[in-house]
């Protein structure tokens, strides 16, 4: 298949605004409150009225009974276009490609994609023990701890295989804390030293306490939008360029090895007309440092099993080569259920708009952001990733 | 406070075969008569032909370490006082990959390529799980 049949690539298609919800450690609020807070900070900060947003995709692991058509009707949307996630973690990014083809095509003009969810260990392991089927019936019954067994096991094969070390994985994390003390909004910001992440408890081993998120509650929205309803705003613009997903497993090797973008990952950047080294970051979906790692290989940053030393050789701090989830991804801010990776695609705009503030990564023009979700068995099922450039006219 | 049991499969008319053959000592997997594929977890049609004739197998019970890990954290409370949970992916010598546990052994003797062997405990009626032990008990765990 040739370079961009399995990508997507969009003319007119602008992320017109974003909102992010606080985040709460304890007592968080309903999932129904993060949305709607999502909801009504995203269409302020789109400056259109909401009379025009014609198109809403939600995810949320804890809503049900709530629903999309519930969720409009609380919020007073009339709409062309549904969705509700499906997609666990990857949800927000497959919603936000499926709108963006739905604008390009003009069948809605104004989608609002929201996210939110109140996560916390003891909720997010209850999940886990019965978040589908070969999850309840095949993995549940030996304790396998969640994701955090899963992953762990990734990890360990990658450092088998391929000689990843704990420092190079610990680098991600203690780099992206970095990027945190500068975002009020992250509930972990005091530095973390890489001695503080090599002795830190053991989770599931290899990975220890630095290793997982914190489950909180939180919330997050963009609106995907039609260049014409950016009429009267303001530049700069940010454009999403390009697109693409994978759902994929083996049905013979569940600790994953490689993830779905392997699937579309150069052939993504290629149809965005973007070098590795033109973009101005990345904002990975960081639930793991090893899932970080295989995001950037399949990405094409690096050859399969190069990552560890990829990471070990690259400065990804907000001034280096590669900046690496520059507001201190999931793993500094908190993992807010189902709405965890939307903080990446926020923080890609806020960047591309200009308004990182203290994190800002200067002279940003182009970012990738990367979604990852659907614990099944043994691995992530769901994955995909956009690519935005930002635009001083429509 | 009660004492939380163990989570258990489902039992369905997908996977009932197997849960009870477990119960009784014997691996046995669905393997498609159309591609010869193995196959593990259940399910209604081949993954890799989308065939529905298949035919419930017993497997030999052996297989390979893929990966492991101690999980310290379990997500049940049935498993927090056996922590850590010995958890295994088990690459079968028909090719499917099983995760399961290591009950029997200590995580330091586990090792990446190790031979393992299927064990079985019966847990309710005609319900039994799948379990692993390192073939070899007389490594020194180098």
């Amino acid at each position: 298949m040739a370079a961009g049949e399995r990508c997507r690539s969009f003319e007119d298609v602008y992320v017109a605004g974003y909102g992010e919800t606080p985040f709460h450690k304890r007592q968080p609020w309903s999932p129904m409150r993060y949305l709607a807070d999502a909801a009504r900070r995203t269409v302020a900060a789109a400056g259109v009225d909401r009379t025009r947003v014609d198109g809403l995709g939600i995810a949320s692991f804890g809503l049900a009974p709530g629903n999309v058509c519930t969720v409009a009707e609380h919020l007073g949307l009339r709409l062309r276009w549904t969705m509700e996630g499906a997609q666990g973690g990857a949800s927000w990014v497959v919603q936000v490609l499926r709108a963006a083809e739905a604008v390009e095509r003009r069948v809605c003009d104004a989608v609002l994609v929201i996210a939110g969810d109140a996560y916390s260990v003891d909720s997010h392991m209850a999940l886990m023990g019965s978040f589908n089927p070969p999850v309840r019936d095949y993995l549940a019954p030996y304790g396998f701890g969640g994701a955090n067994g899963l992953f762990a096991m990734v990890q360990r094969r990658h450092m088998h295989r391929y000689g990843t070390t704990e420092q190079q994985m610990g680098k991600i994390a203690v780099t992206q804390r970095e990027h945190a003390a500068a975002n009020p909004n992250a509930l972990l910001r005091e530095p973390l030293t890489m001695a503080e992440y090599l002795d830190a408890r053991m989770i599931a081993e290899p990975l220890r306490l630095y290793d997982c998120v914190l489950p909180c509650g939180g919330g997050g929205g963009v609106l995907v939008g039609h260049r014409s309803i950016l009429d009267s705003g303001e530049a700069p613009f940010v454009r999403l360029v390009a697109g693409a997903e994978c759902t994929k497993h083996s049905a013979h090797d569940p600790v994953m090895v490689e993830g779905g973008w392997s699937d579309f990952g150069r052939d993504l950047l290629a149809t965005a007309d973007v070098a590795h080294d033109d973009l101005g970051f990345v904002q990975l979906y960081d639930d793991y440092p090893i899932i970080v790692a295989l995001q950037l290989e399949d990405l094409g940053f690096c050859d399969k099993g190069e990552a560890g030393r990829f990471v070990e050789a690259t400065d990804l701090s907000i001034t280096g080569e590669l900046p690496l989830n520059t507001g201190g991804g999931q793993l500094s801010c908190g993992q807010a259920g189902a709405a965890g990776g939307m903080l990446g695609l926020v923080e890609g705009v806020r960047q591309l708009q200009g308004q990182g503030a203290r994190r800002q990564v200067a002279g940003a023009r182009t970012g990738l952001v990367s979604g990852f979700g659907m614990v099944g068995y043994g691995h992530g099922l769901t994955t995909a990733a956009v690519v935005l450039k930002r635009r001083e006219r429509l | 406070m009660p004492v939380p049991s163990r989570p258990l499969p489902r039992v369905s008319d997908v996977n009932e075969p197997m849960l009870r053959a477990a119960a009784q000592g014997r691996l046995l997997l669905q393997r498609c008569r159309t591609c010869a594929a193995w196959i593990y977890y259940p399910r209604y049609v081949c993954p890799w032909c989308l065939s529905a004739e298949l035919d419930w197998q017993e497997a030999a019970g052996t297989g390979t370490v893929v990966s492991y890990s101690a999980v310290h954290r379990p997500q049940h409370p049935y498993f927090l006082p056996r922590a850590p949970v010995l958890l295994v992916a088990v690459a079968l010598t028909e090719g499917p990959v099983v995760i399961a546990d290591l009950p029997h052994d200590p995580p330091e003797r586990v090792r990446i390529g190790a031979q393992v062997r299927a064990t079985f405990e019966r847990v309710g009626d005609d319900l039994g799980l799948v379990h692993f032990a390192l073939l070899d008990r007389s490594t020194t765990g180098l």
